[in-house]
């Protein structure tokens, strides 16, 4: 026993020691590249990383996916260790700042030009006058509906109003049985962004408003549109049309739910388990202005301080490709449209169902050709930004107030509130925005 | 003597055995609710990973339908496991495991054994605090010391190599403290007679007291590796360059914050669970009834 | 006439029986020589220990007394204000009552049931052997594996236990979205993955007792469940201890497994302190040194625990 454990050891010793580890082969630029696209969707970007790879000689993309990003950053953005390209919320960029590289220069020394990207979108990652993201991923919070369950009921058109998401949510439940519970509607009780997609839809503008000259206000008391929200959920629930469930998607996917909000990632299941379902834009408040909000998060490429201006150069070169460059093969062939060889951005985008930033991949025939993305296409003012506006440190202690107040509204409010419960309801949290503004803008 | 080492093979005494058939009756029915406890507990044990096991052989759409299907209609697992080779490097992950579980297992067992016997068998001052020292390291959450925790292992050049991965993970009170009950329970004088034989204090560790403990060890080498093979945080930090990635990344990665491959996810789980399970069987054998009394008697 | 096998006692019987209360008689200079050679043998787990978990977590001390984020060089220095907030901080006070509560129904519970199975499965038959194998399984499997696996199973719609209980019955069945069980579910699961080592350590440690004591117990009449308490459980309380101490230590730092099943809901029924400080330092900008701070809390409440358990050990172990 004990030999048998020494030889173990030496070996291991031995292979550990001499462990050197793929490094670039051959005059290659290795960037190292972290994000925390783990799951269905980040098979198809590591197929486009690895197609990059194979495309040309001078630059090897190592990518690691990991649900530890933010821990691994943690530890290695001090100390320069860390990866040089991230893909990163915008709305994260204050928690890593000092820490960000700007890619100002990313138009001087690619093909890209700034003009070529929805301004909308591009502004959001300016940060004074340095540019410090390209949009990525722009993961816009939809309607997802089933086609079957509405023809069930009767139901023909989608809902434009709340009231009418509640009215369907009602039909549609009543086609429950005991062997296949039914539910019209699948609001989520856990996840912050899905639900502020809907709330903020009735008008109740951002949790906290102001700005830092004219000074900070928390915004959920007094507010009609709050109210009118949090009265609209909790009656869902409480009539039995909503699950109290964490994991709606798969409810969805089993052909359980009628109408739901999540985001592009979600396309990919109900693809393979082969419901009918449909997408649209999630209804308003008033019905008429569904083309003004496009609420949801904005991924870009970013840069982290530990990149060389070697490696900004050649990751320069990736995203370039991302945009420009020509995607997987044997894409679908749908509506009459080959979608093989498009920029991985296009394929990135179509396939996903996300929104794109570019214009020329908008503009392009295949983009356009998908009725989904076209519909969902919002106005030039849309307002996209959820929480808190763009830049606010608060932003991160804002939506998780949300999430706190959404679910303990859920599980632990009155049933039948009024405004006054509301009112009632939301003091703690309002307290808790006001600690916060003063802790950060004091 | 005869006795003795028939019950240590888990045989009954004859005596036991050749009772009168009425006696043996009640006897084995008596043990029927014991054994329904134990088979209940087996059953709950081993209901989700048996579900997690048959998801490996079934599609996506399979393992959500509802209501739930126990049984894949047709085996999806080639294609699955197909999947999961093509989104990650299974073997080179599970040899970067094996080589920080066997590398931190082995010097651990020995160094922590060693420090456990001291606390065990010697009177020396300070001992107390001392023990409680070394239990205040297993006090605080991993992610509150991860990053100072880095910085060292960065200043010490160690970093995104096996040293920096397994030195730090050798000593852990929470093994010397095992070691120390086991030696604890170890007969009084035990090292007397061997003092007297003009042995020394280590000789006397490693030849007499080591071996009479091997039951703990095998448990503290097979709880060991299990720790290190299912280790996810500290490898991603310390070890993060692709090359040294380890299974448990791999695992991580079909769970998306949404979107769950599932039947991906139940595929590499269950596989990579193998060689732990292989492991344990192997060492089911070291467990041994009566080790302590056969070196004393008579 | 009754022939019984003759009972042959080994040293620690005979000293247990005769209760010889001898003082050993060694010269000076041996216990010295023996006290250096304590300290030798413990110095190489010792430095490990010091450099790589005590330094840091002296670093940690120090970080609990900054304002920071991510950004090292921005930390700016607030001595004890982390502390104070966190004891007015209701959400921390929150995760203070459902860690406690946790631990007090996890811990109990996994012993007990640990003894009483452990004491069933002690003799190495086949069928024992067998089940010891199935009891192991949980531990083999990783967190992350075991939270989505727990999930998906307990989900209230496609979940397969859900399934099973609906059919025994309870209509309205959904543990994990549940205020009041969620807790008792995150409960039944950490029960489920660890139990596997409270049985390892705990069978080990019965079948490292010498039979000839149970033969003895048996020979003044003492039924099964008498000779366990009067001999299985004094023998194993080294191990026990072991288990309840590293159990209790464990369970308040539990976090991977109530994270991925729960993620601190339903409306923070789950919260526990690990939690709740984790949240704090990724949902927040700058709360690491607050987290940090609060960690501190826990590390001190452990300590403070371990050593009322370490005094009650040390002077019943004599």
């Amino acid at each position: 026993m004990k030999k048998f454990l020494a030889v173990m050891l030496a070996l291991t010793m031995l292979v550990g020691l001499t462990a050197v580890g793929a490094s670039a082969e051959g005059g290659k630029t290795t960037v190292v590249f972290w994000n925390s696209w783990t799951g269905g969707d980040g098979e198809a970007l590591q197929a486009l990383v690895t197609k990059f790879n194979e495309s040309q000689d001078e630059v090897f993309v190592d990518m690691t996916r990991t649900t530890s990003f933010g821990d691994m950053l943690q530890t290695a953005l001090p100390t320069k260790e860390a990866a040089d390209l991230i893909l990163l919320n915008i709305n994260d960029y204050n928690r890593y700042d000092g820490y960000l590289r700007p890619i100002t220069d990313i138009f001087e020394n690619t093909s890209l030009k700034a003009e070529d990207f929805s301004n909308a979108y591009l502004s959001m990652a300016y940060k004074g006058e340095e540019l410090y993201g390209i949009p990525f991923q722009i993961s816009t919070y939809m309607m997802y509906y089933n086609k079957d369950l509405f023809a069930a009921a009767g139901i023909e058109e989608l809902p434009k109003t709340f009231a009418d998401w509640t009215a369907a949510a009602e039909k549609i439940s009543a086609l429950s049985t005991a062997d296949k519970p039914i539910y019209g509607s699948g609001l989520f009780y856990c996840y912050n962004g899905q639900n502020q997609s809907v709330i903020q839809r009735f008008g109740t503008d951002y949790l906290i408003v102001g700005d830092e000259e004219n000074g900070f206000k928390a915004n959920l008391l007094d507010n009609q549109a709050l109210a009118d929200a949090l009265i609209w959920m909790k009656n869902l629930y409480d009539a039995g049309y909503n699950p109290k469930e964490r994991d709606i998607d798969s409810m969805m996917a089993a052909g359980q739910i009628g109408v739901m909000t999540n985001g592009g990632w979600l396309k990919g299941s109900l693809d393979a388990s082969g419901v009918n379902y449909g997408i649209a834009k999630l209804p308003t408040a008033k019905g008429d202005d569904l083309d003004n909000w496009a609420l949801g998060d904005l991924n870009c490429f970013m840069m982290t301080t530990s990149a060389t201006d070697e490696t900004a150069k050649a990751a320069y070169k990736f995203i370039d490709w991302w945009f420009t460059g020509s995607g997987l093969e044997a894409q679908e062939v749908t509506q009459n449209v080959d979608y093989s060889g498009m920029t991985p951005n296009a394929e990135w985008s179509i396939s996903m169902c996300y929104l794109n930033a570019y214009l020329p991949t908008v503009n392009s025939p295949e983009y356009q050709a998908e009725k989904v993305l076209v519909d969902l296409t919002p106005s030039e003012t849309a307002q996209v930004q959820m929480f808190t506006a763009p830049g606010t440190l608060f932003f991160s202690d804002a939506a998780s107030v949300q999430a706190d107040m959404v679910e303990n509204w859920v599980f632990n409010g009155p049933v039948n509130p009024t405004y006054d419960d509301v009112q009632d309801f939301l003091q703690n949290y309002q307290a808790d925005l006001e600690d916060y503004i003063a802790e950060y803008y004091n | 003597m005869q006795y003795d080492t028939a019950v240590q093979r888990g045989k009954a005494p004859e005596k036991y055995r050749k009772a009168p058939f009425t006696v043996r009756l009640v006897r084995f029915l008596k043990y029927i609710p014991v054994f329904l406890l134990l088979f209940g507990f087996a059953f709950l044990l081993l209901a989700p990973l048996l579900w997690m096991c048959l998801g490996a052989f079934k599609s996506d759409p399979e393992v959500l339908s509802y209501p739930p299907k126990y049984f894949p209609v047709m085996n999806h697992f080639p294609e699955n496991w197909a999947n999961v080779l093509k989104q990650i490097d299974f073997m080179g992950m599970t040899v970067n495991t094996a080589i920080y579980a066997i590398g931190t297992t082995i010097p651990a067992m020995f160094v922590n054994a060693l420090a456990g016997y001291a606390f065990a068998r010697f009177r020396f001052r300070g001992k107390n605090v001392l023990f409680l020292l070394f239990l205040a390291t297993m006090m605080i959450p991993f992610q509150v010391v991860m990053v100072p925790l880095y910085l060292e292992v960065y200043y010490m050049g160690w970093l995104n190599n096996f040293w920096g991965l397994i030195v730090p993970k050798i000593a852990s009170a929470y093994w010397v403290f095992l070691c120390r009950s086991a030696f604890e329970g170890l007969p009084k004088d035990l090292e007397d007679a061997a003092r007297i034989d003009g042995m020394n204090e280590f000789g006397i560790f490693a030849k007499i007291m080591l071996p009479l403990i091997k039951p703990t060890m095998i448990t503290v080498l097979l709880l060991s590796i299990n720790n290190c093979w299912n280790d996810l945080l500290w490898p991603m930090i310390v070890a993060s360059k692709s090359s040294m990635r380890t299974l448990s990344n791999g695992l991580a990665i079909f769970i998306g914050n949404r979107t769950d491959n599932y039947s991906l996810a139940f595929s590499s789980a269950a596989v990579s669970m193998l060689p732990m399970l292989i492991l344990y069987i192997f060492g089911q054998k070291y467990f041994v009834a009566g080790q302590v009394t056969s070196g004393i008697k008579g | 006439m009754i022939r019984y096998p003759p009972v042959v006692l080994n040293q620690q019987e005979v000293d247990s029986v005769t209760a010889v209360n001898r003082k050993k008689v060694r010269p000076k200079s041996f216990e010295r020589k023996l006290e250096r050679t304590a300290y030798l043998f413990i110095m190489p787990a010792a430095i490990l220990l010091i450099i790589f978990c005590i330094v840091p977590m002296l670093g940690s001390f120090f970080v609990s007394t900054q304002k920071m984020g991510v950004d090292l060089s921005k930390a700016e220095f607030v001595g004890l204000d982390n502390y104070t907030k966190a004891l007015s901080d209701r959400r921390f006070l929150q995760s203070v009552g459902i860690s406690l509560k946790y631990t007090a129904v996890e811990v109990p519970l996994q012993m007990i049931i640990g003894l009483i199975l452990s004491a069933l499965l002690a003799k190495n038959t086949v069928l024992n052997k067998l089940f010891r194998s199935i009891y192991f399984l949980p531990v083999v499997a990783s967190a992350v594996t075991v939270g989505v696996t727990w999930q998906l199973v307990l989900h209230s719609n496609i979940g397969i236990f859900t399934y099973w209980l609906k059919l025994l019955g309870m209509k309205d069945a959904n543990l994990l979205n549940n205020t009041s069980t969620a807790l008792y579910v995150v409960v039944f699961v950490a029960i489920w993955k660890t139990f596997g080592i409270s049985a390892i350590i705990l069978v080990s440690a019965i079948q490292n007792i010498s039979d000839s004591l149970f033969e003895a117990a048996a020979m003044d009449g003492a039924g099964k469940i008498r000779q366990f308490f009067s001999v299985t459980l004094p023998s194993i309380m080294p191990s026990f201890w072991f288990l309840l101490m590293t159990r209790i230590i464990g369970s308040l730092q539990m976090f991977d497994i109530v994270y991925t099943m729960t993620g601190g809901g339903p409306s923070r029924s789950t919260t526990t302190m690990v939690v709740y400080i984790y949240d704090q330092a990724f949902n927040s900008m700058n709360k690491t040194g607050y987290s940090t701070a609060m960690s501190e809390f826990l590390f001190v409440g452990i300590m403070a625990i371990t050593i009322v358990m370490y005094i009650i050990m040390d002077r019943t172990s004599d």
